[in-house]
């Protein structure tokens, strides 16, 4: 027994070295005539400190909620706020970003946290999917870029169907046990009954604030990691594959709808500035697509995909990526054919 | 004090030295301006707040190991810590202090593309560019270019702006871009834009060298359209700017 374990880890230090060995390769293009991977890794590096610098206030901001909501929201109160009816509030779910205004990489520690104080795991996916689009910071840049029109419409809505149809699927197959990791849906560890009354450990304002700032620091480098992870990947992407190539995948109904996909993805944008990069390609690209990029985008991304690891177990991140982008493709290719008539 | 910090755990202790060091590093990168290598500049008061908030978890980190004997932790903050966060934590966890600190900051240029410099950029239909154009840039040039159908308009119309030289094999003798990054938000979103210049001046200016071209626009064929290009008079060889990215 022993003996499996100590092969299985040899197999996994062996797997991830293997894996940073062709992640140093294809980033260095070693063997390739003219490549300079000195530029190659300055390169890399702006663009992975780009996305990390922007990202990371993001995150600690999501964590010092997560903090507070450890702190000072009980499960009692949870239960007090939602609906009773499973749907109901599940709806509600993909509504409560207004009250956590927080965009993709801050929603994550948030909905982990909820989730140990015994939030549905419908209204927890549809908070998930949906807070990082509907929030008012997100509403005020869409705004911004587009103005009034169908796109700001369309964004706010298919978030809301999207996130509230994937919620309810998950009302009705899963179970805490079987999709989150036990981290996220155990109180807190060590006994500390606090967790789950945490008023009654309560003394002053400064030991509760204190005590929130501990758990959202150790909330940042749970989840830190997963983002710094993500973040890697997504400026290996970006070092090996320009904009243009992906842009130039796609022109007409599906493949513009899948290329703003991919690029959504890749680029793994906050999601409270991707409307003024959505704005650069509105003559270029087809309703249908910016929406799916607009959609698509905040739910799933390569960092908010790995953060994902640290809350749900491996096959349930799978259909947090795949139902999104499924959906919105699907949303995306019926704009545009409604808008072809 | 030392005596009391020494007790520290080496797992916390580096713990605490990344929140410290992050902190100091986002400040680093506010008062030396690196920060406009990475980020558009409309959104560095999110690095104030995580300097500030890097800040204040390293302090209630430190906190329970500068009290005094008796105010020793209690029970209650060692066991409030939700994850043990490991050492192969602190290790990813370090990439971006050591990268940062490791490699030089240096903004995106003409050695970061993976294509060419793009000469459309989108522009709406309330687009109004105002700028006098001898004060314009590259993108105000090219959302102008956009805006207007008929692009010969654009004869003999005087121009000076900056960026750096990108040549192209495809290019003819004297001809050459003059390009910028375009940031939206951060360098992930980068969008190398350009303009099509000619000048026999340039030749030995080594690409990636950053100018600042004047001259008259004649529209001519380049890349496969008609658009303006410049006829420059003037090239003159600057140092690349502190804040080398546009913002649209």
């Amino acid at each position: 027994m022993e003996n499996t374990g100590s092969i299985r880890k040899t197999a996994i230090t062996v797997g991830i070295l293997a894996l940073i060995a062709i992640f140093l390769y294809t980033l260095l293009d070693v063997g390739t005539t003219g490549a300079n991977p000195q530029d190659r890794i300055s390169t890399f590096t702006t663009r992975f400190l780009g996305i990390f610098i922007e990202a990371a206030p993001f995150l600690l901001l999501g964590s010092l909620f997560s903090g507070l909501i450890e702190v000072y929201v009980s499960r009692e109160d949870l239960f007090r706020v939602l609906p009773k009816n499973p749907i109901l509030a599940t709806i509600a779910g993909a509504f409560m970003g207004l009250a956590f205004p927080v965009c993709e990489c801050g929603v994550v520690p948030v909905t982990r946290r909820l989730f140990t104080k015994g939030l549905p795991m419908s209204v927890g996916i549809a908070f998930m999917l949906a807070a990082p689009v509907m929030n008012p910071i997100v509403f005020v840049s869409t705004f911004i870029a587009f103005g009034w029109t169908e796109i700001i419409v369309l964004r706010f809505v298919v978030t809301a169907i999207v996130a509230i149809s994937i919620g309810l699927i998950f009302a009705t197959v899963a179970r805490p046990h079987e999709t989150l990791l036990p981290i996220s849906f155990a109180p807190v560890r060590g006994g500390n009954h606090g967790a789950l009354s945490p008023k009654s450990t309560q003394k002053s304002l400064f030991s509760s604030l204190y005590r929130a700032c501990r758990v959202a620091s150790d909330e940042f480098f749970e989840m830190g990691r997963f983002l710094i992870i993500g973040s890697l990947l997504a400026a290996w992407m970006q070092t090996r594959v320009s904009q243009q190539d992906l842009i130039s995948i796609g022109s007409g109904v599906v493949l513009s709808v899948l290329a703003m996909q991919a690029l959504a993805f890749v680029l793994s944008l906050c999601s409270t500035v991707d409307a003024f990069l959505a704005l650069s390609f509105l003559n270029t690209f087809t309703t249908g697509s910016l929406v799916a990029f607009l959609t698509f985008g905040p739910m799933v991304d390569i960092k908010s995909a790995m953060m994902f690891a640290g809350v749900f177990k491996k096959k349930i991140v799978a259909y947090l990526v795949i139902l999104p982008f499924l959906m919105t493709l699907l949303v995306g290719i019926l704009i545009n054919i409604w808008m072809m008539r | 004090m030392l005596a009391q910090l020494k007790n520290i755990p080496v797992r916390d202790g580096v713990k605490i030295a990344l929140l410290f060091g992050l902190s100091g590093y986002f400040l680093w990168n506010i008062l030396t301006e690196n920060l406009s290598n990475y980020i558009n500049t409309r959104f560095g008061w999110l690095s104030w707040v995580a300097v500030a908030l890097f800040f204040a978890m390293g302090v209630v980190n430190l906190l329970p190991y500068l009290r005094k004997k008796s105010d020793a932790p209690t029970p209650f903050i060692q066991t409030n810590s939700v994850m043990p966060n490991g050492w192969s934590v602190m290790l990813i966890c370090a990439i971006p202090l050591a990268l940062g600190t490791l490699i030089p900051s240096k903004p995106l240029g003409v050695e970061s593309l993976t294509g060419t410099l793009n000469t459309n950029v989108s522009v709406s239909k309330t687009t109004v560019i105002t700028r006098d154009p001898l004060k314009r840039n590259i993108l105000d040039w090219l959302r102008a270019f956009g805006l207007e159908a008929d692009k010969t308009r654009f004869n003999g119309v005087e121009a000076e702006f900056s960026g750096f030289i990108y040549r192209n094999p495809e290019f003819t003798e004297g001809q050459f871009m003059v390009g910028r990054f375009i940031v939206s938000c951060c360098t992930a979103d980068a969008d190398p834009v350009g303009l099509p210049v000619y000048s026999l001046a340039a030749e030995d200016l080594a690409e990636g060298q950053w100018v600042t071209v004047r001259g008259k626009f004649t529209v001519g064929e380049f890349r496969d359209s008609i658009t303006p290009i410049l006829q420059a008079e003037i090239v003159t060889p600057i140092e690349q700017p502190k804040n080398s990215y546009l913002y649209p």
